[in-house]
Parts: structure tokens; sequence; C-alpha cells
């Protein structure tokens, strides 16, 4: 409980979360921004009402799981049995396709295939990496199988690759 | 719980999923569709990007475990998609990120959605000239008024390099409007 005589001293008063870990950069932001002479006003427009139906145009492009789902419950063993003769049906016409055109590699122009990578792939970022790897479960996996040269089996490999002669260069 | 997580909740249960998306859109619409468009800046990017990052949000909604705060999150798809936007750009039109810059600041002058006057245009080419990096940092400074601690969780970058890089943004632009 509080003294009379100390009453004056308890501070009733609250300040956001943060506020004096921040104040240093707020005061010198402020102030750099008041010197500074870039214009801060806004010249990019958007048509007129665009962002009114933005919530619509987003929903119309998302996958609607609810109706996947229940026509896969409703009919699973038949699915089941139409997937499982659509997969034995792909695998044997991949093994024996006689329509199946001759195309390798070496007949496609490296210009073509450098397009071809310019075009469809682009710099990973980690969001990318998280979707395809789901889970840590997925992601230890790839981890062990990168670390399963041991060394012994490595010096063992550059021992038979290496030719001990191949360093020595003699100059004159 | 706080009132975020309980948000969180409601995007991840496919009960609750469809409206509270929906209001998730509706929260973060204006100032993510305006962070991307000083990024990009032409609207038809702006928007291809905005929607791109919502959907995104959508499929990795169950990923997100609130390390971080849904906008920072949102914030961090975005400048991911408006960056990957810009190198595909660019190498489809087989020329470097900063030929691209230069070459959408050049079309900004015929862009029926941009108004700006001459001095305004110059402050587009000097941000243009800036390195990726500087640039982020200096438009989410400057424009969006984001917090350090906010853009070093949505660019993964110290605080520190953040205000050494906006200090030099700064400085690089007032010396390109001031020059002739």
């Amino acid at each position: 409980m509080l003294r009379k005589n100390n009453l004056h001293k308890a501070n009733n008063f609250k300040i956001p979360k943060g506020y004096f870990d921040n104040l240093e950069d707020d005061i010198l932001d402020k102030i750099s921004t008041q010197e500074c002479h870039i214009p801060r006003t806004n010249s990019f427009k958007t048509p007129k009402g665009y962002f009114n139906n933005i919530e619509d145009r987003v929903e119309t492009q998302l996958p609607s799981d609810k109706s996947i789902i229940s026509l896969y419950q409703r009919n699973k063993t038949r699915f089941i049995t139409v997937a499982s003769i659509a997969a034995v049906f792909i695998l044997v016409l991949s093994i024996i396709n006689p329509f199946a055109p001759k195309t390798s590699m070496e007949n496609i122009p490296v210009t073509e295939v450098e397009e071809y990578i310019n075009t469809n792939y682009t710099s990973l970022f980690s969001l990318d990496i998280e979707d395809y790897f789901s889970s840590e479960e997925e992601i230890d996996q790839v981890q062990i199988l990168n670390n399963t040269i041991t060394e012994e089996e490595l010096i063992e490999y550059l021992n038979e690759n290496i030719d001990p002669y191949e360093e020595l260069t003699i100059t004159q | 719980m706080t009132q975020e997580s309980v948000f969180i909740e409601q995007l991840k249960n496919k009960k609750t999923q469809q409206h509270a998306f929906r209001d998730l859109i509706t929260q973060n619409k204006q100032r993510l569709y305006w962070h991307i468009r000083r990024i990009v800046l032409n609207h038809d990017d702006a928007d291809d990007v905005l929607q791109n990052t919502f959907i995104k949000a959508y499929r990795n909604i169950d990923n997100f475990k609130g390390d971080s705060s849904i906008y920072t999150w949102l914030y961090r798809i975005a400048t991911n998609e408006s960056i990957t936007l810009l190198n595909s750009k660019a190498k489809k039109l087989n020329i470097t990120n900063e030929e691209l810059q230069e070459s959408i600041v050049n079309n900004l002058e015929a862009d029926i959605y941009f108004d700006g006057s001459e001095i305004e245009l110059k402050l587009q080419r000097a941000i243009a000239t800036l390195p990726e990096k500087q640039r982020l940092v200096f438009n989410m400074k400057y424009y969006d008024s984001l917090k350090y601690d906010d853009i070093s969780e949505i660019l993964g970058t110290s605080v520190g390099a953040l205000k050494a890089s906006y200090h030099h943004a700064v400085k690089k632009i007032e010396e390109f409007l001031t020059s002739d």
C-alpha cells in the first residue's frame, strides 16, 4: 500500500510497448525527413473503383477445397478404382508407346533450351522452398541425404580419383 | 489469446476461412498495393502481384507459424512476388535489372495512371538508380513509414544494415535531384 507522502510518486500513466526503444530512430527520421527535399506526394493513380472488388477477383482464383473433398469422399471407392486403372494404362503406354515421337535433347537447339530455362525458371525465394517442403520432416530427410558421405568414403574417393602428379607443374 | 492469434486461427479453420480471408484482403489491400506499385511502378503489374500475393498467402496459411505478425508476412510475400516479376521480365527481355528499371521509368511519361510533375518523374528516375535493397528500404521507410524492426523481418536484414541503406538512399536521391 502506498503511503500518503509517496502518493505523488506513483506513475499511473502508461506508454505503448517498446516506445523508448524506437524513440531515437523516430526523432532522427523526422529530422532527416524535414531537412531533405524529396517530394512525398503520390503521383501514381489507379483505375476508378479499383479497390472496391479486389476481394471478389481474388476469391474467384482460389482453389475450392470443399467441392474437391466432398466429391472424393462421396465416390471414394469408385475414384480409387478408376485412378488405379488409369495409372496402369498410362504406365503401360509410357513403356510401349508406338505413337511416341523420337525426341532427344540432342535434337533441341541450345538456344531453345536457354530460352526455356530463362522463361520458366525464376530465382527461388524462401517461401517457394517452404511451399515445396511443407514439413520439417521432409527437410530433415534432405539433410540426411546430404550427410550420407562419411569422411573415410570421401578420402577413399579422392585417393582413387585424383592423380597425385596432376598438381605438379614444372616451369622453367 | 491475442486478437491476431484468434484471427490466424480463423484463417486456418476451414469453416471460418473464407470470411476471415476476405477480411484479410480488405484490411491489407491498399497498403500492400501501394508497396507493390512503388516496386513495379505499373498498375497492371501491381494488380497481378497483389492478387498473387493473396493467393499465395491463402495457400500457405497453414504453414504460417505466427513468428512474425501477419502483415509483415504479407509484405514479405508481396516483396518477393514483386522482385520475381521484375527478374522474370528482365530475363524475358534479355536485359539487366538496371536496364529494366530505366525502361519502366521511361514508360511512366506515357502512363495514364501516372500524372507526376517533372520533379516527381525525376524522383522516380533517382529511385530507379538505387541498388535493389536500398530501393526497397527507401520505399518502405519513406512512403510506407514502416519501422526498422518490421522492415528487418520482411527483408531478413539487420536493423543496423537497414539504417545504413536508408541513409545512403536518401543521400543519393538528394544528390540526384539537386544535380542538373
